[in-house]
């Protein structure tokens, strides 16, 4: 579980840190206020936008992908943690586990959306 | 003087391994100086400062995280269970801040942000004890939940055993943490820690590690809400959470050497003048 952690987070920051640099060195002249004003991502928050993206390999794609797997690195352990609950036959912590899933993901597709 | 994006995003970056060194060192996490750094040096609007906070936090937590699970500290089954008031507590949190942000109670979040980092100051001054809770008292959601544990202390050369008992409050102050992690992007450790020690009566290596995994878990709610409503903009977030997740694993390593003395002298000044300058912000006395 150490190891998917790990490899979660260097796989998150290097496809980030990439994709920003690669964001960088296409728009060089672009200024800190826009930086901060202009969210490059906005684009490419639905599934078809952030697929048509990767696809055309538009470095704001990338950068979104980085933030999913970054995000979705702790919501592996808690995967992880149903999975092995429900392995021991422990029912409550596995209905437990499956509520707590279903909460990211609300919040993921349902609160996310709806604050925008 | 206007600066480079290159130039723009080192500072950045190197302000973000500054402040997760210090956070690491300070006890509370690496995350912990990025809000108010973020508001008063780069002049980053509330709620995309919360995300590029919270996606620091996250990197930060799994960053320690790891080590935890290694020990086999962490206590996955009570963060489970804590982790179905800490969430949407944080849902609570991020709703509020953008509401408030959107109807521009900008200062309103401000003054809250600076209490809310002084408010942490008494628990990082009082340097917790290593002593092992005794006589614990399950609860009946304890019992039915089997909240209970066992862990080999290296220090102490034994195996230590413990039940949890007082959920309910635990899980009304995790509901509470949840809301400030979710309002402020951080990862309200300080709460975590105080609900799991003094309420469930877990021993402070387990309860430590255990509220680390629940700060990853809690954040990754707060950052996946933040992301599809597109407050994070990974331009800001990537330098901070690179640099915060080198500076906290760097904090973490020189821990052992500096601790109380450097806690003291050093961390909480700062986190005192970032406190009260945000504050002063807040009111309008600095802009």
């Amino acid at each position: 579980m150490a190891l998917v952690l790990r490899v979660g987070l260097a796989l998150a920051l290097a496809i980030i840190f990439v994709s920003l640099a690669a964001y960088v060195s296409r728009y060089p002249s672009i200024t800190p206020g826009q930086l901060v004003s202009n969210n490059p991502i906005v684009g490419y928050l639905t599934p078809s936008g952030l697929l048509q993206g990767l696809l055309t390999l538009h470095t704001e794609a990338f950068m979104t992908l980085g933030v999913i797997v970054l995000a979705a690195t702790p919501v592996v352990r808690v995967f992880s943690g149903m999975w092995y609950f429900r392995k021991v036959g422990d029912r409550p912590l596995t209905w437990l586990a499956l509520t707590v899933l279903i909460l990211l993901l609300v919040g993921f597709f349902v609160i996310g959306p709806l604050v925008r | 003087m206007t600066l480079d994006i290159i130039t723009f995003l080192a500072i950045l970056f190197l302000v973000a391994v500054a402040a997760g060194l210090l956070g690491a060192l300070g006890g509370l996490g690496g995350g912990f100086l990025v809000m108010p750094v973020l508001l008063i040096f780069f002049n980053v609007p509330f709620v995309e400062a919360v995300g590029a906070s919270a996606v620091s936090v996250l990197a930060t937590s799994i960053t320690s995280g790891s080590s935890y699970v290694h020990d086999h500290l962490t206590d996955i089954r009570i963060g489970m269970f804590l982790e179905i008031a800490t969430v949407p507590g944080a849902f609570v949190g991020i709703i509020a801040t953008i509401l408030l942000a959107k109807s521009g109670f900008n200062s309103l979040l401000l003054v809250l942000l600076g209490v809310v980092l002084l408010t942490t100051l008494p628990s990082t001054l009082k340097r917790l004890g290593e002593e092992l809770p005794t006589g614990q008292k399950p609860d009946d959601l304890s019992r039915r939940f089997r909240l209970r544990g066992s862990y080999f202390d290296a220090r102490l050369q034994r195996t230590v055993s413990y039940q949890a008992e007082d959920t309910r409050r635990g899980l009304g102050t995790m509901f509470f943490a949840g809301i400030i992690s979710g309002m402020f992007g951080i990862g309200s450790g300080v709460l975590k820690v105080l609900a799991l020690e003094h309420y469930l009566r877990l021993p402070m290596k387990v309860a430590t590690a255990t509220s680390n995994f629940m700060i990853g878990v809690t954040v990754a709610a707060g950052v996946s809400v933040l992301f599809a409503g597109g407050y994070i903009n990974p331009a800001l977030a990537a330098p901070v959470a690179l640099g915060t997740a080198l500076g906290s694993w760097g904090g973490s390593h020189l821990l052992p050497k500096l601790t109380n003395r450097f806690v003291r002298l050093i961390f909480i000044p700062i986190l005192v003048v970032l406190a009260v300058e945000v504050i002063l912000r807040g009111v309008g006395v600095l802009h």
